[in-house]
């Protein structure tokens, strides 16, 4: 099996890179788009988090490499501000990096 | 040198019965230092509860860029151990519940999702710490059942 590793990308209004006015319902439909990218490319989608009202984005994926989750956004046409690989801070995820 | 050792060097000149009495009065600063996390944690989370109950929490992600001077560049995971404890003790302070810290090491970066009442109770914990930030946003979190929750 590939080793995962976990990533976040953000979306944003201001740099165009979050539909701006999209619905929760549109959302939902976006969603199942997403996830089905998502599973062609090998990622895992953990979580979406959207402000509605900020016009901002954030997925916790996870991934072979950032390569994978950029080739999800394209599958969608979604385009993305950042892609960063990131660990998690709880003293046990911690105890595994040193 | 920490407290133990400074205790075992200074007993060591006391006669038996100073000696009795300074272990007697060391296990009552051992005591009450042993209890302290456990009482600060019962405060903590009388904060919390009561925001709970009055069902009025949201959810915040909040961002860190050393770019923006908002990350501590070069923090090693260690150091991060002891800075998160300090975070939490705050959030429990300001009754707001720490979910998940994610940060890239390697970009200098750190994304923080919190449970709490408002933005500004997110706010004091990151001015408690003494750590700036980026951006805090509230956010719904994406999936059927959260969505079916919105409409």
């Amino acid at each position: 099996m590939t080793k995962m590793k976990f990533f976040i990308d953000t979306h944003d209004k201001n740099s165009e890179t979050f539909p701006v006015g999209i619905t929760p319902e549109q959302m939902e439909n976006f969603y199942k788009k997403y996830e089905a990218a998502c599973e062609e490319e090998g990622v895992v989608s953990l979580r979406v988090h959207v402000g509605f009202k900020d016009g901002k984005a954030f997925c916790f994926n996870m991934a072979p490499n950032a390569k994978a989750v950029e080739r999800v956004h394209k599958k969608v046409g979604l385009p993305f501000e950042s892609i960063t690989e990131v660990n998690t801070i709880t003293p046990g995820d911690l105890a595994l990096l040193s | 040198m920490n407290n133990d050792d400074k205790f075992k060097i200074e007993s060591m000149d006391e006669s038996n019965s100073q000696r009795r009495d300074f272990i007697k009065k060391a296990g009552v600063a051992v005591a009450i230092v042993a209890l302290s996390p456990t009482l600060s944690t019962i405060t903590a989370s009388d904060a919390i509860k009561k925001n709970l109950e009055k069902g009025k929490m949201k959810f915040f992600i909040d961002t860190h860029d050393k770019n923006s001077g908002t990350f501590p560049a070069g923090i090693t995971p260690k150091q991060m151990e002891g800075f998160y404890k300090k975070y939490e003790a705050a959030c429990a302070e300001e009754g707001v519940v720490s979910l998940r810290i994610h940060v890239g090491f390697e970009e200098s970066k750190a994304f923080c999702f919190n449970m709490a009442p408002n933005a500004k109770a997110v706010e004091n914990v990151h001015t408690k710490v003494g750590l700036p930030f980026e951006t805090i946003t509230e956010v719904t979190t994406i999936t059927p059942a959260d969505l079916a929750l919105l409409s």
